[in-house]
C-alpha cells in the first residue's frame, strides 16, 4: 500500500464520508432538492456563526460521553449496548437528588452528578454480572435494559415527578445548585468534562496497570490467564466504568441548558456506539467523531429552514458508517506476510 | 457407492506448503476389507495425506485410483460422493441435536421434508449392520466421546460410505472405548469396507490393523503386513534411526532439584489426556526432555507447573518450597517461567507491539510499572536490549508482533521469559513452525540458560530435539510418564517405542 | 366484567400482537442461522412508509403489501452482504441500519404524514371457526395478514423441524463448521434467511401503517422492532411459544391503551410497567436459560452473531 499504515483508517474514513455524501446526493436529486444548497445549509446551519457552533458542540455533548463509554467496553471486547438505558439512568439519578433534597452549592451538585453516575454504573453492572455468573450474552441482556430504563424515567416524568401543565411531561425546574454551570448562552461545563474524560481514559489506556490489562483482556482471554490478569474482574470493572461515563450523557442533559428532568431524546447511546466504533474506540478520535456527528444533526436542525427534512442528516450519518463499516473491515483482513517461511502442520 | 476393484491406490502423492514438503511422492494401497494404519509422529504428513484422499486438499501431483480411474477431487463434497468418508479428529456434530439429526444433516438425500421415522429405521438397520448401538433420539452433549464417535462413523455409513478415514480416532478415547472401536473397525473391514487410521500409537496397530504403512518426514519408511513387524521395528521406523548431530553439552553441575512435581493429576482439556500420577525431578543446570507426541498431556503439565491449571491432586516444589497453592503470578515472582506452546494465542498477544509483549506478565514488577502507572520507558528499553540480544528482525519495537516472523516471535516470547533470569523454566514445542536458523537460535537461548543453572522441562514432539538438547528423557504417553532415560541410556527405539504407548524392556 | 368487553380486548389484543408476531418470526429464522439482526425497527419503519405511499399511489392495499416486502428484502440484502459476505459485524450493522431506517423513512415519508389511507384490510371472518364462542371472534374474525401470521408459525416450525434445509439452518446457528463440512453452503443459508427476516420485519411495518393505524406518521414503530427482539428472546427461539409470547405483549399493549380509560393509579402503573414487561421478560428469560444454558444447552443458537469464515475450520 502506498499510504503509511497510520494513514489508513483516517483516509478510509474520509472516503467513506465521501460516499455517504455521495449517496445523500443521489437521494436528494431522486426527490429534486437541490444539492449543493443543502449542503451549504448544513455547513452554514452547523459552522455558519459562534451561535451555530455552540449548538453543534450542545449536540455532540452527550454523543461524546456515549461513545467514550462505548470506546471503554469495547476495548475490553465487552459489548455494551446498553448506553442509552446507561444515559437515561444518569438522568434519574441526577433529579433523585436534584428533586428531593436541598443542598448549598457545590455539594449539590457533586452529589446529582454521583448520584447520577452510581445508577449509571449499576445499570452497567447488570449486564456484566449476568455474564460473569452466568453466561448471559451482554448484547442481549444491556439491549433489554436500555428500555427498562427508558420507562422506568417515564414512569415517573408521567406520574408522581410531572409538573402540572399539560403536554410534554417535564419535572420541576432542578434548584441552581444542582445545575451545571453554563459556559456561553447555550454551552454548559460539559463540554470541557467529555474531553477531560476523554484525557484521562487515553491516560489510562495508555500509561495505567489497569488499561493494559482492559487492553490484553481485549485482546486474547487465554493471554489474560496467562498473564494472570482476570478476565471477570476486568468485565465487571469496565462496564462499571462505561455505565458511569454513559450516565454524565444524562446528567448533561438534565443538569445543563434544560434544567429539569425530561424525556430525553433517543438514539443517543447507540449513536455513540456507532462513533465509537468509527473512531476505533480512541477516546480523543471519539471526541473528534462526535464533533463531527453533532454538526451534522446541527446542521439537520438548519435544514428546516430550507424545507428539507432534517432527517436526511440521519441518512448521511448511516450511510457514512455503512461505507466505513464495509471498508474497514475489508481493510483489516488485508495483511502483510510474514517474511520467513511458516511451516504449515503437515 | 461400491468400488468395483478392490483397490485404491495413492500413486506418488506429492503436497507442498511453500516450501515445506509435506507429502513426498507416496504411494499407499488399500485393499478392501483390510484395516490399514497411518503411523507416524507428528509433522510425518498423516494428516496431510488423509486430507488429499478426502477432498480436502489436492495433491500438487501424483494421482487417486479408483476403479481403475483416476479421479481428482475438487470439494470434499466430491469425496463424499466417491463414497470416501472421514472422521475428524475434532467431531463436527451440533450439539443441541439428536443423533438422528446430526446423521440427517450430512445425507445426499434431495427431498425436502424429513422423514425421521424412515431415516431411524435406516439408521437401526446400518447400526445393527456393523453393531454400533446407539440410541437416535439423544442428544450430542448427553454422550460420552466414544459414543459421539460412534455417531460420526454411523454419518458415513448411512452415507454409503466405502471407505472410512479415521484422524487419531482413539486420542480421546477411555481404553474401554478404544478396544470398543477396534472390535467395530474389525467389523467394519470384515463386512467389505476399506478402513483407514491415522495414529501414532504402536499398539493400536498391533491390535488392529491388517497392514501398516509407517511415514516419517513426508515419505513413506516402509509399508507392510503387520505380521511382518514387530513393534520395535515399528517404533524405531517411526522415529528414525539416524542420530542427530549432538550439541557438545558441557556436563551438569550439581544435584540440587531445582523442580519438582510430584503425583500430579489434573482434568483434561477436553479428552482423556488429563494428567494421571506424574512425577518429575528437575536438576539445577540441567534440561529434561519430555518426549511424546501432542495430545498426551504435554498442555496439561506445562500450565498445570506453570500455574494456569488447577492440580487435582499431587504438588509441586520449586527449590525445597511448596508452590503447588501458588497461581501463575506468584510462581513467576518465585522464578519459575512459563513458555506456552500457542505462541500466539496465548504467549503473545499478535496485534501488540514488541513493547507491550515483553510488558504482557511482567507490567506489575517494580521495573516495569510505579505503582499503578506504567513505566513504558524502562519498558521500551527492556524491549530494545532483548531485541538486541537475540538479534530479533524487526522494523522497531514498535512493531505489532503479527508483523514478524514466526522465528523471531519465538525469540520475543523465549526472551521475555528469560530476561528475569528464572531458576526453573518450562518451555512447550518451542521449535514448532521455525526454520532451521530459527530453531538454532531457540537452542542457543535454552542452552545459555542451562549453563547459568536453571532447571528446564522442555516438552517437544521432535525427538531430535530432545535428544539433541536434554540431560535427561522422559516419555509422556495417555497422561503418564512412560519412563526416563539419561543422555546416554537414551535410545531412540524404545523412546519411540515408549512414545507409541509401548513399554519395552531395557535392551 | 362484561364478555363483550372482554372479547374485544383480547380480539385488539391479537391484532396489537401481529405485527410483533411477523417480525419476531423473521428475526427468529434469523438468528436460528447464527445472524442477530438488530435493525428490525429501521426495516420496520421502511416497511410501514413503503406501504402507505405504494397504496396511496396505486389504489390497492395489495401492491402495498407487497412493496413492504420488497423494501424489507432489499435491506435485508444489504445487511447480509455486509454481515454475513464481508463478514463485518453484526451488532454495528445493526444499529446502523435501524438509523438508516428511520432517517430513510422520515425524510421520505415527509409529504406522507397522517394522510389517511382509505384502503385498508378488513376483518374477514372465516366461516365456521368465527362462530365459535368466545375464541371465534377473537382469533377468526381478523384481517387476512392476522391469518398469514397464523399460518407463518405453522409454516416455520414445520420448516425448522421438519424439512431438511430446516435442519441445516438450526444447524448453521449453532457449529457453521459442521454444517459446511455436511456439504451445505453456510453463507446462502444465512442469506437466505436474512432477507426472509427482513421482508418479515417489512410485511410487519406495513401491517402497523395500513391496517393497524391507517396512516403513516414518523417513527410509528415506536419501539415495536426492540420489543420483538425481546420477543424472540422470551420465547426461546422456539415459533410456536413466539405465538402465545407475541399474545402476551400484545395484551400488554392493550392494556396501556385501556388503562388510559381507567386512569388513576392503575392507569400509572399499568403503563409503564406494563411497557417495560416484554423486556424485563426477556431478561428474566435469559437469566434462567443462561443458567440452564451451562448445563443443558437450551437457549441461544450457540454461534449467533458470530461471522463465519470458511479457513477456520
Amino acid at each position: 500500500m502506498i499510504l503509511p499504515r497510520w494513514l489508513w483508517a483516517p483516509c478510509a474514513f474520509l472516503l467513506s464520508v465521501l460516499l455517504g455524501l455521495a449517496t445523500s446526493s443521489i437521494l436528494l436529486l431522486v426527490v429534486h432538492q437541490p444539492v449543493l444548497q443543502t449542503y451549504n445549509a448544513i455547513f452554514y446551519g452547523a459552522l455558519g456563526s459562534w451561535d451555530a457552533l455552540q449548538s453543534s458542540l450542545v449536540f455532540a455533548e452527550p454523543i461524546a460521553f456515549t461513545g467514550l463509554a462505548a470506546a471503554v467496553a469495547f476495548r475490553a471486547r465487552v459489548w455494551n449496548i446498553g448506553g442509552e438505558g446507561q444515559m437515561v439512568m444518569g438522568a434519574f439519578g441526577a433529579g433523585l437528588i436534584a428533586l428531593n433534597t436541598s443542598m448549598p452549592y457545590p455539594f449539590m451538585l457533586a452529589a446529582v452528578v454521583v448520584c447520577g453516575v452510581i445508577w449509571g454504573a449499576i445499570w452497567g453492572f447488570i449486564p456484566a454480572a449476568l455474564k460473569v455468573w452466568l453466561g448471559v450474552n451482554e448484547v442481549l441482556s444491556s439491549l433489554m435494559l436500555n428500555y427498562v430504563a427508558i420507562f422506568w424515567l417515564d414512569s415517573l416524568l408521567y406520574g408522581p415527578w410531572r409538573q402540572p401543565g399539560g403536554g410534554w411531561p417535564f419535572s420541576a425546574y432542578f434548584p441552581d445548585a444542582a445545575r451545571l454551570p453554563a459556559i456561553g448562552s447555550e454551552l454548559d461545563v460539559g463540554v470541557v468534562i467529555a474531553p477531560v474524560i476523554a484525557l484521562g481514559l487515553g491516560a489510562l489506556f495508555r500509561f495505567t496497570c489497569w488499561g493494559f490489562e482492559i487492553s490484553v483482556v481485549g485482546n486474547s482471554h487465554q493471554a489474560a490467564r496467562y498473564a494472570s490478569i482476570s478476565v471477570s474482574r476486568i468485565t465487571i470493572m469496565v462496564m462499571l466504568l462505561s455505565g458511569g461515563i454513559a450516565a454524565m450523557a444524562g446528567i448533561q442533559q438534565v443538569c445543563g441548558s434544560a434544567g429539569r428532568l425530561y424525556v430525553l431524546v433517543p438514539g443517543y447511546g447507540y449513536l455513540g456506539i456507532l462513533v465509537s466504533w468509527l473512531a476505533g474506540h480512541n477516546p480523543l478520535a471519539v471526541l473528534l467523531m462526535a464533533v463531527f456527528y453533532g454538526i451534522l444533526l446541527q446542521g439537520g436542525t438548519a435544514l428546516q429552514i430550507a424545507q428539507i427534512d432534517p432527517a436526511l442528516v440521519r441518512i448521511i450519518q448511516a450511510a457514512i458508517i455503512l461505507f466505513a463499516l464495509a471498508g474497514l473491515t475489508l481493510a483489516s483482513r488485508y495483511r502483510p506476510r510474514p517474511r520467513s517461511s511458516t511451516v504449515d502442520r503437515a | 457407492m461400491d468400488f468395483q476393484n478392490n483397490e485404491i491406490l495413492l500413486s506418488s502423492i506429492t503436497k507442498h506448503f511453500g516450501p515445506v514438503i509435506a507429502n513426498d511422492s507416496i504411494d499407499l494401497t488399500l485393499r478392501r476389507g483390510e484395516i490399514h494404519a497411518v503411523l507416524g509422529e507428528n509433522g510425518a504428513g498423516k494428516s496431510t495425506l488423509m486430507n488429499i484422499l478426502s477432498g480436502v486438499y489436492s495433491p500438487d501431483s501424483g494421482d487417486i485410483i479408483i476403479n481403475g480411474e483416476k479421479v481428482k477431487f475438487r470439494s470434499p463434497w466430491d469425496a463424499v460422493c466417491r463414497g470416501i468418508g472421514m472422521v475428524h479428529q475434532h467431531f463436527q456434530l451440533v450439539e443441541v441435536f439428536s443423533v438422528l439429526d446430526n446423521i440427517l444433516l450430512g445425507t445426499t438425500e434431495t427431498s425436502l421434508r424429513l422423514n425421521r421415522s424412515e431415516a431411524a429405521a435406516r439408521i437401526e438397520a446400518v447400526a445393527n449392520e456393523h453393531r454400533l448401538h446407539i440410541n437416535p433420539d439423544a442428544l450430542i452433549w448427553q454422550l460420552t466421546v466414544g459414543q459421539r464417535q460412534k455417531v460420526e462413523i454411523l454419518k458415513l455409513l448411512y452415507r454409503g460410505a466405502d471407505l472410512l478415514l479415521l484422524d487419531e480416532p482413539t486420542s480421546t478415547l477411555t481404553p474401554t472405548e478404544a478396544d470398543e472401536l477396534y472390535l467395530a473397525l474389525r467389523r467394519l473391514a470384515d463386512t467389505g469396507k476399506y478402513v483407514v487410521f491415522i495414529t501414532h500409537k504402536l499398539r493400536e496397530v498391533v491390535a488392529t490393523a491388517d497392514q501398516v504403512t509407517v511415514l516419517r518426514r513426508g515419505r513413506v519408511v516402509a509399508s507392510m503386513k503387520k505380521s511382518d513387524t514387530t513393534i520395535a521395528e515399528l517404533g524405531t521406523m517411526m522415529v528414525g534411526s539416524a542420530i542427530p548431530p549432538q550439541r557438545p553439552i558441557v556436563a551438569r553441575e550439581s544435584d540440587e532439584i531445582v523442580l519438582e512435581v510430584e503425583n500430579a493429576n489434573a482434568f483434561a482439556e477436553f479428552e482423556f489426556s488429563g494428567l494421571k500420577g506424574v512425577t518429575l525431578q528437575v536438576r539445577r543446570g540441567e534440561i529434561l526432555g519430555i518426549a511424546g507426541v501432542a495430545g498426551n498431556g504435554q498442555v496439561e503439565l506445562a500450565e498445570a507447573i506453570a500455574g494456569i491449571r488447577t492440580l487435582q491432586q499431587g504438588g509441586i516444589r520449586l527449590n525445597g518450597v511448596d508452590i503447588t497453592k501458588s497461581n501463575a503470578l506468584a510462581r513467576m515472582r518465585a522464578g519459575l517461567r512459563f513458555v506456552p506452546e500457542d505462541r500466539l494465542g496465548m504467549g503473545l498477544i499478535p496485534e501488540l507491539n514488541i513493547i507491550e509483549n515483553v510488558m504482557l506478565r511482567d507490567y506489575r514488577e517494580d521495573s516495569l510499572s510505579i505503582g499503578s502507572w506504567l513505566n513504558r520507558r524502562q519498558a521500551r528499553s527492556r524491549a530494545d536490549a532483548l531485541v538486541q540480544k537475540y538479534d530479533v528482525h524487526t522494523p522497531s519495537v514498535d512493531t505489532p508482533v503479527r508483523f514478524l516472523s514466526g522465528g523471531n516471535q519465538q525469540k520475543i516470547l523465549i526472551g521475555r521469559e528469560l530476561l528475569p533470569r528464572p531458576t526453573a523454566l518450562v518451555v512447550a514445542q518451542p521449535t514448532r513452525g521455525l526454520d532451521i536458523a530459527a530453531t538454532r537460535a531457540v537452542h542457543d537461548q535454552l542452552l545459555d540458560l542451562r549453563g547459568s543453572g536453571a532447571g528446564i522441562i522442555l516438552i517437544s514432539e521432535d525427538l531430535d530435539e530432545i535428544l539433541q538438547l536434554c540431560d535427561r528423557v522422559a516419555v509422556l504417553y495417555g497422561g503418564s510418564v512412560r519412563g526416563t532415560w539419561t543422555r546416554s541410556e537414551a535410545d531412540r527405539g524404545v523412546i519411540g517405542a515408549a512414545m507409541g504407548g509401548h513399554l519395552m524392556d531395557a535392551a | 366484567m362484561n364478555t363483550t368487553i372482554l372479547i374485544n380486548i383480547l380480539a385488539g389484543s391479537v391484532v396489537a400482537a401481529t405485527p410483533l408476531l411477523i417480525a419476531a418470526l423473521g428475526e427468529l429464522v434469523v438468528e436460528r442461522s447464527g445472524v442477530l439482526n438488530l435493525g428490525i425497527e429501521g426495516i420496520m419503519l421502511i416497511g410501514a412508509l413503503t406501504a402507505v405511499a405504494a397504496t396511496l399511489a396505486t389504489g390497492t392495499v395489495i401492491v402495498g403489501v407487497f412493496s413492504a416486502i420488497a423494501a424489507g428484502a432489499l435491506l435485508g440484502l444489504l445487511f447480509s452482504l455486509l454481515t454475513v459476505t464481508i463478514r463485518a459485524d453484526h451488532v454495528v450493522a445493526g444499529l446502523t441500519l435501524v438509523l438508516l431506517g428511520d432517517g430513510i423513512s422520515s425524510f421520505s415519508g415527509h409529504g406522507l404524514v397522517a394522510k389517511e389511507v382509505p384502503q385498508s384490510l378488513h376483518a374477514v371472518p372465516i366461516p365456521v371457526l368465527s362462530d365459535v364462542p368466545f375464541l371465534g371472534p377473537i382469533f377468526f374474525d381478523q384481517n387476512l395478514l392476522v391469518y398469514f401470521s397464523y399460518i407463518m408459525v405453522a409454516a416455520i416450525w414445520y420448516f425448522l423441524y421438519r424439512t431438511r434445509p430446516g435442519l441445516a439452518l438450526r444447524a448453521a446457528g449453532e457449529n457453521p463448521s459442521a454444517v459446511d463440512v455436511a456439504g451445505w453452503n453456510v453463507f446462502r443459508i444465512r442469506h437466505l434467511a436474512v432477507i426472509f427476516g427482513a421482508s418479515m420485519a417489512g410485511l410487519a411495518g406495513a401491517f402497523l401503517s395500513i391496517a393497524y393505524l391507517n396512516s403513516w406518521a414518523e417513527g410509528m414503530t415506536a419501539g415495536r422492532g426492540w420489543v420483538a427482539l425481546a420477543l424472540v428472546i422470551f420465547a426461546g427461539w422456539h415459533p410456536v411459544k413466539l405465538l402465545g409470547g407475541a399474545f402476551l405483549f400484545g395484551f400488554a399493549y392493550i392494556l396501556i391503551a385501556e388503562s388510559q380509560v381507567l386512569g388513576g393509579i392503575f392507569y400509572y402503573v399499568s403503563t409503564y410497567i406494563m411497557q417495560m414487561f416484554p423486556y424485563l421478560m426477556a431478561i428474566a428469560m435469559l437469566a434462567a436459560i443462561g443458567r440452564r444454558a451451562m448445563r443443558r444447552r437450551i437457549g441461544a443458537p450457540a454461534a449467533l452473531a458470530l461471522p463465519y469464515a470458511r479457513e477456520e475450520r
